[in-house]
């Protein structure tokens, strides 16, 4: 596994408690703990669908960053989420997130979110998302944190 | 309705959330309905009859450092909150809407400035709800993203 941390700080990630917790050259592996600020419909407790959006925006951008190396970056064209079922009430909530095809100008990525705990149930959540790949402007490495 | 119940049921006691926020005219008021709305640091506001969701610029809704622009993910919950509230504020629905699915295209990057979000109600079926919603910031005839927003009423 590469290094986990993303290159950057992606504060709004940050907020949200998105933590990192692995990648490979074509996946990642993020992780969202539960939190009641984060909770959408307060009689079950679960987390909010766009922060389970967010989650997944963030895990299959890091897919397809970690895919097209260091000197090019990647940003969200569009992306689905299909909410198969809500998450509830305490529990962390894992994103896995894969690159299924790589063109020069596009990347494809897959994902999906499970309870922390349930890894191997159903999913709570399916995503579908296609990103631009752009060459990395040289001062953002010298920005680098 | 059993005129028994008790007043503590979530379910009522949205209910009564939202139709206090109807009759008093002020969308805002919805958004306690919606505690990931505060979260954010959406605010809800009548502009010519149509509900918009103001979303102001903080540090916090970043997604980019570099250039800067505003993290998709927070498009997203903001496009996704736009929808409910519409669905709520036109009383097509007195339970929380469950979002089924939300589609996001992104046309330009969201700069470091207000984003606005206006949702459209389209097909409402009984069951299913759908709700295009457009967000923008200097114009509305430039959108930041469009998002595809289908939920289930109850």
């Amino acid at each position: 596994m590469a290094e986990p941390q993303s290159l950057y700080t992606i504060p709004h990630g940050e907020a949200l408690g998105i933590v990192l917790l692995e990648s490979s050259p074509r996946s990642a592996r993020c992780r969202l703990p539960w939190r009641a600020e984060l909770v959408g419909h307060p009689a079950v407790g679960s987390i909010f669908s766009g922060a389970v959006w967010a989650l997944l925006d963030q895990t299959l951008g890091a897919a397809c960053f970690e895919a097209v190396g260091l000197s090019r970056a990647v940003a969200t064209i569009d992306l689905r989420v299909d909410y198969l079922r809500p998450s509830r009430r305490g529990r962390a909530l894992l994103a896995l997130g894969e690159c299924t095809r790589l063109t020069r100008q596009v990347a494809f990525a897959r994902g999906t979110v499970h309870h922390e705990d349930e890894p191997e149930a159903e999913p709570l959540a399916l995503a579908q998302g296609t990103f631009m790949i752009y060459e990395r402007p040289p001062e953002w490495a010298a920005r680098r944190p | 309705m059993g005129g028994a119940a008790p007043m503590s049921n979530p379910a009522e006691s949205l209910a009564e959330d939202i139709a206090a926020a109807r009759r008093s005219g002020d969308p805002q008021r919805l958004l306690a309905a919606l505690p990931y709305a505060a979260f954010l640091g959406a605010q809800a506001q009548l502009v010519e009859g149509q509900l918009r969701l103001t979303l102001p610029f903080r540090q916090e809704l970043v997604g980019n450092v570099f250039l800067p622009a505003i993290h998709g993910g927070a498009l997203a919950s903001l496009a996704e909150l736009a929808a409910i509230a519409t669905l709520l504020w036109q009383q097509e629905s007195f339970v929380l809407p469950k979002t089924v699915t939300t589609t996001v295209d992104f046309g330009r990057s969201a700069g470091p400035k207000t984003t606005l979000a206006q949702g459209r109600v389209g097909r409402l079926g009984r069951r299913i709800a759908t709700v295009a919603v457009s967000l923008w910031q200097d114009s509305a005839a430039r959108p930041v993203a469009s998002a595809q927003t289908h939920f289930l009423l109850g």
